[in-house]
């Protein structure tokens, strides 16, 4: 298992590698602002290339598109996408509603948008559809096929700025400054805010590892939000 | 003409009418939308008197409510072809370019500037309480045209209801599904997956034997397998939520259960589309309720060609375990999880006698 960062050589993806990509306001280069499952195999993909994905986006879509900068291969066996089928089948149904919810009122996406943790369950005693980060759906996707991917334990998971989240990821004064919205993306207010948030680039980091070790959930190191990794500060 | 500006001080003082069918908000004189400081205004009305056809019961409390639901409201015209956006457009009027970053109207199904969709997502989390209560009270009006119904059990979907208000809503969902459930429109299946997941969720642990007769065959036509996914997922998460109190509470759930994963069991059938996904949920609901199928469904697994659906099931089993056992009181769940640790024992056993044979 491997992850690249593109350049002007052709790859190939495969259906459900994961794709990356860049934010272009992060405080530094390579700094991976979104990910998305390939929807499709694709051939001839180079750095910036248009790629179908199934991805949260927000809103959910199956497939959409997304620039690709950085692509994790996942070898993943017949049986494995068998399995990762499964949960895109039951996800189907809360994806559907939700689309047809946008279409209507297109700020119903960040309804079922959540930045921390990177899946939540609403509500959460007695579930009725789940609220994902872009990169809460691509692990959950791949956990579903027995992959491990990352860690996500929050004691285990590097804060993230608010300036930096700001910056990579364009959420606006709006959301920190009001209590009710940064508590319902899971950015509650604190005096250091930072957040254990989950970012895109950690996928890519966890699938450039040896198969067998792809199982386990990989610890992320705080110079991991890019990717490859920034020189540790 | 000088045109105030309302802010939400002076709307919450002021109330406006709705007049006859076609009613009137009867809005003064031309006002900009009020926007919080820092975000531009989006689009301005023009109209001192706007006619506007709302749903029944519809109510906005402000006046600034009032002016959203109106630009709502007159959103969905602009997308109505019958009606054209030629009649609409004199209302509204988008500020001047240059006025404000990527000024455009919401509500059109556009992607709008976050900060937009960000304060609309704050109005709703500050109002969920009055939306609620305007889609229950629309829901529930004999005179809705089905597609509108149809949206508004999809957004009840992600509204959190108040207590008094649940079992008004359950009968609302109840009745939809029962006469949408094989519906062979795309977009009911749709708005039957908001409500089966609405009305699974909030029922009464208790009740969810009532669910049985959703999953009967032969109603009209064949259930569509997008109703069979989320009826049987949403009773798996019901027990998963909520550990029985008893073994096998729901016999007859079971047996219906206990069909379905027999007849997409086949080998023929179950990798095939939907099928596995259903299979699975069964089971997981079956082992959900400590029925003694799940341990006949559990051997059949073992006689399948298929070691990826074994090893699934031990996945989602050691999953539940480990829920019941961190989120369900000791003496509410010991009995289940003694009985679901059973189960996952015989599965792994199973699954690892099938890799000995397969190997």
């Amino acid at each position: 298992m491997t992850s690249q960062r593109l350049s002007q050589r052709p790859v190939s993806v495969a259906r459900f590698d994961a794709i990356g990509e860049d934010s272009h306001t992060a405080p530094w280069p390579n700094f991976v602002r979104h990910v998305g499952l390939a929807f499709r195999p694709a051939n001839n993909v180079t750095a910036g290339t248009q790629v179908d994905v199934v991805h949260m986006c927000p809103p959910f879509e199956n497939p959409g598109s997304t620039a690709a900068h950085v692509v994790g291969s996942v070898p993943l066996s017949s049986d494995q996408e068998n399995r990762l089928e499964m949960f895109l089948d039951n996800a189907d149904g809360e994806f559907k509603a939700l689309r047809k919810r946008v279409s209507h009122k297109h700020w119903y996406c960040y309804l079922s948008f959540v930045v921390r943790p990177h899946v939540k369950a609403e509500p959460q005693d007695n579930p009725e559809y789940h609220r994902y980060s872009c990169v809460g759906f691509v692990i959950e996707a791949y956990r579903s096929a027995g992959l491990g991917v990352i860690e996500t334990d929050e004691a285990r998971l590097p804060p993230v700025s608010r300036q930096t989240l700001q910056e990579a990821f364009e959420l606006c004064d709006v959301v920190f400054d009001d209590s009710a919205l940064a508590s319902w993306l899971g950015l509650d207010r604190n005096e250091r805010e930072r957040w254990p948030v989950v970012l895109p680039s950690y996928v890519f980091h966890a699938l450039n590892r040896p198969e067998v070790e792809i199982k386990r959930g990989y610890p992320v190191k705080p110079e991991d939000d890019t990717f490859p990794s920034r020189p540790p500060a | 003409m000088a045109d105030p500006a309302i802010d939400d001080r002076t709307a919450k003082q002021s109330r406006h009418k709705y007049v006859g069918e076609e009613r009137q908000f009867d809005l003064p004189r031309m006002y900009d939308v009020a926007s919080p400081p820092g975000i531009t205004p989006y689009l301005q009305l023009r109209a001192p008197v706007v006619a506007v056809q709302m749903e029944e019961g519809s109510e906005a409390q402000t006046s600034v409510g009032v002016a959203k639901e109106l630009v709502n409201a007159l959103s969905g015209k602009l997308r109505d072809p019958e009606r054209g956006p030629e009649q609409l457009a004199p209302y509204l009027t988008p500020l001047p370019s240059g006025s404000g970053p990527e000024s455009q109207p919401l509500g059109l199904g556009e992607a709008g500037e976050p900060a937009d969709a960000f304060l609309r997502l704050k109005d709703f989390l500050e109002n969920q309480a009055a939306v609620a209560s305007s889609i229950l009270q629309r829901l529930m009006a004999a005179q809705q045209p089905h597609s509108v119904r149809r949206q508004l059990i999809v957004e009840a979907e992600v509204i959190r209801f108040a207590k008094e208000q649940v079992p008004q809503l359950l009968s609302v969902l109840w009745r939809f599904i029962e006469s949408y459930r094989d519906s062979n429109d795309v977009e009911d299946l749709v708005a039957v997956g908001s409500a089966i997941r609405k009305l699974v969720a909030l029922m009464d642990a208790s009740e969810i034997g009532s669910v049985a007769s959703l999953l009967e065959t032969g109603h009209r036509a064949t259930l569509p397998l997008e109703t069979e996914v989320e009826l049987t997922k949403m009773i798996a998460r019901k027990f998963r939520a909520n550990p029985p109190q008893s073994l096998d509470p729901e016999p007859q759930l079971a047996e219906r259960l206990f069909g379905l994963f027999g007849a997409y069991s086949s080998p023929h059938v179950l990798p095939r589309g939907k099928h596995k996904t259903v299979a699975m949920n069964a089971l997981l609901g079956l082992a959900g309720m400590c029925s003694p199928k799940a341990e006949e469904a559990v051997q059949r697994v073992n006689s399948l060609p298929f070691r990826w659906f074994g090893e699934h099931l031990c996945q989602e089993l050691e999953q539940l375990v480990d829920c019941w056992r961190t989120h369900a009181s000791a003496a509410e769940a010991a009995s289940a999880v003694a009985r679901l640790e059973s189960l996952l024992q015989r599965a792994k056993l199973d699954e690892s006698s099938s890799t000995a044979n397969s190997s």
